[in-house]
C-alpha cells in the first residue's frame, strides 16, 4: 500500500471514530509514525464541521417553486372543471406552493417592507412578495384587482419619492401605467358583469392617478413638470379609454374599435393608450 | 446532514405527500445552502439549492435507499449544469471568486502572515476536493455515502479527502 493511501485510510478510521463521537486517538496509537501528520487534520476536519450553518433567506427556493409551479408541465392535461386554485396542479406542483406559504409565512420581513419605496434596502422584498401573491392568486378576476392595487402602489410610491424630495421617478410612473393596462388583460374571457366591474375599478383608478398627478408640482424644473403632465394627460385618456368597455358594444372605442365581443375587446385592448405600439 | 430527517416523513413523501414533501423541502433547504456554499459562488447558493428541491420534489417518488445519498447525487448534478451553462469548470470559476488573495509561488511571507479564512481556504481547493469536504464535513456523510454520490470507490473517496485537508493545511499555513 503506497504512503499516501495508508495515512488516507489512517484519516478516515479516525475520522469515522469522531464522527460516531469516539476518541480517535485509540487509532493513532497503533500508528505513533502518522499521528504527527494526522492530528492537524483531525483539528481541521472538526473546525469544518463544527462551522455554523448558513441561514438562508429563502429566496432561492421561493424563486424555484415559484418557476417550477409556473411550467405548464405543472397544470394536469385535463384541468378539473369548477375548481380553481392548487387543485388545478399537480401534486409536486402543489408541494411547491405549500413550501412556499411555509417560507412566507415566516418571513417577517415582507410585512416589514410594506412601506418601502424604490432605493429602500426592503424595496426588493416588497415587489417580490407582490409577484408571489400574484403567482398564488388563479382567479382571473383577482389577479386583475392585484393589478389594480399594484398600479395604486406604484403611484403611493412615486409620490412618497416626490415628498423625500428625490424628484419624479418616471419608472414608477410607467410601471404604474403598465399595471393598469395589464389589469385588462383576458378581460374578453370574463363573464360580462366581472367585466364591467373591472373597466368601471380601472377606470377610477385612472381618473384618480389623473388628479393626483394634476394637484403634484415638481421641485426639478420644468422637465419634471413636463413629465408628470404627460402622465397626467394619459391617465385622463386611460380613463375614457376603460370606460368604452362599459358600453357593452354600443359605442365605438377608440379609432372605431367596437368592445361589445372578444374579438373587438381584444382590438379595444391592443389599443390602450400608453402602450407601446397602441395610440399616444 | 444536520439530522437525517425520520423515515415515516421520507415514506409519506415517497407517496408524493403534498405536506410531506414540504415538510422535507424546509428541512433538505439549509443543507443544499450549505452544501452549495462549497461548491459554488455565495451568490449562487441559494437559487441552485433551490433548484435541487424542484427536481427532489419533481422525482421522490422513483426514489430508493439512502435520501442523504440520492439528494446530493443530484445536487451534484446540478452545480455540473451550473458551471456547463456558464460554460466554464468549477476551478475557473471558484478562483474568480479569490482573486485577491495571495500568490502562494510568490510573496510567501505575506501569504505567511496574512490571515486567511477558512472559507477562503477552501475556495482553493479543487472541485473534487471542495465536494469530498462539502459531503463529509459539512453534511456529515459516511465515506460510503460520499463515494456512492460521487460515484467513486470509498478508497478514492479516502484518498481525495486526505488530499483536501493536507492542502487545506498548507494553504491556512501549517500553524493552525
Amino acid at each position: 500500500m503506497r504512503r499516501e493511501e495508508e495515512r488516507a485510510e489512517i484519516l478516515d478510521r479516525c475520522l469515522e471514530r469522531m464522527r460516531l463521537g469516539e476518541d480517535p486517538e485509540r487509532v493513532l496509537e497503533e500508528h505513533p509514525e502518522a499521528a504527527e501528520e494526522i492530528r492537524p487534520l483531525l483539528v481541521l476536519a472538526e473546525e469544518l464541521a463544527s462551522r455554523p450553518a448558513p441561514a438562508p433567506a429563502g429566496e432561492g427556493l421561493v424563486r424555484s417553486l415559484i418557476r417550477m409551479a409556473a411550467d405548464p408541465a405543472a397544470r394536469p392535461a385535463r384541468p378539473r372543471r369548477a375548481r380553481g386554485g392548487l387543485l388545478n396542479l399537480r401534486v409536486w406542483a402543489r408541494a411547491a406552493v405549500l413550501v412556499l406559504a411555509v417560507f412566507l409565512a415566516g418571513w417577517g420581513a415582507v410585512s416589514a417592507s410594506a412601506n418601502a419605496v424604490a432605493g429602500d434596502i426592503l424595496y426588493p422584498v416588497k415587489r417580490f412578495a407582490e409577484n408571489v401573491r400574484f403567482f398564488l392568486t388563479v382567479s382571473p378576476d383577482e389577479k386583475a384587482e392585484l393589478r389594480i392595487s399594484f398600479s395604486a402602489e406604484r403611484l403611493r410610491e412615486a409620490v412618497r419619492k416626490m415628498q423625500r424630495g428625490e424628484g419624479v421617478d418616471e419608472d414608477l410612473l410607467r410601471e404604474m401605467l403598465e399595471e393598469a393596462r395589464k389589469a385588462m388583460d383576458g378581460i374578453e374571457r370574463m363573464p360580462a358583469g366581472s367585466r364591467e366591474i373591472l373597466a368601471l375599478r380601472a377606470a377610477h383608478l385612472s381618473d384618480y392617478q389623473r388628479e393626483t398627478l394634476d394637484r403634484l408640482r415638481a421641485r426639478g424644473g420644468e422637465r419634471e413638470e413636463k413629465v408628470l403632465r404627460s402622465y397626467r394627460d394619459l391617465c385622463g385618456r386611460r380613463g375614457s379609454w376603460m370606460r368604452e368597455v362599459l358600453s357593452g358594444g354600443r359605442g365605438p372605442g377608440p379609432d372605431g374599435a367596437r368592445p361589445g365581443n372578444g374579438n373587438r375587446l381584444r382590438r379595444w385592448r391592443e389599443r390602450c393608450p400608453g402602450r407601446p405600439g397602441g395610440c399616444r | 446532514m444536520g439530522e437525517d430527517p425520520p423515515q415515516p416523513l421520507v415514506e409519506e413523501a415517497r407517496k408524493r405527500d403534498p405536506a410531506a414533501l414540504a415538510a422535507l423541502c424546509t428541512r433538505l433547504y439549509p443543507d443544499l445552502v450549505r452544501y452549495m456554499r462549497y461548491r459554488v459562488d455565495r451568490e449562487d447558493a441559494e437559487d441552485l439549492a433551490g433548484e435541487v428541491l424542484v427536481r427532489v420534489l419533481r422525482s421522490i417518488d422513483g426514489q430508493t435507499g439512502s435520501l442523504p445519498a440520492w439528494v446530493f447525487t443530484i445536487a451534484g448534478n446540478v452545480v455540473k449544469d451550473h458551471y456547463r451553462r456558464r460554460g466554464s469548470t468549477r476551478e475557473e470559476a471558484m478562483s474568480e471568486r479569490i482573486e485577491g488573495l495571495p500568490d502562494r509561488g510568490r510573496g510567501e511571507e505575506e501569504s505567511v502572515n496574512r490571515r486567511i479564512d477558512l472559507e477562503e481556504a477552501v475556495a482553493r481547493l479543487t472541485g473534487d476536493q471542495r465536494e469530498v469536504v462539502a459531503l463529509r464535513f459539512a453534511q456529515g456523510l459516511s465515506t460510503a455515502e460520499a463515494a456512492r454520490v460521487m460515484e467513486r470507490s470509498p478508497g478514492a473517496v479516502r484518498v481525495l479527502q486526505f488530499r483536501a485537508l493536507s492542502a487545506l493545511r498548507e494553504i491556512l499555513g501549517g500553524g493552525r
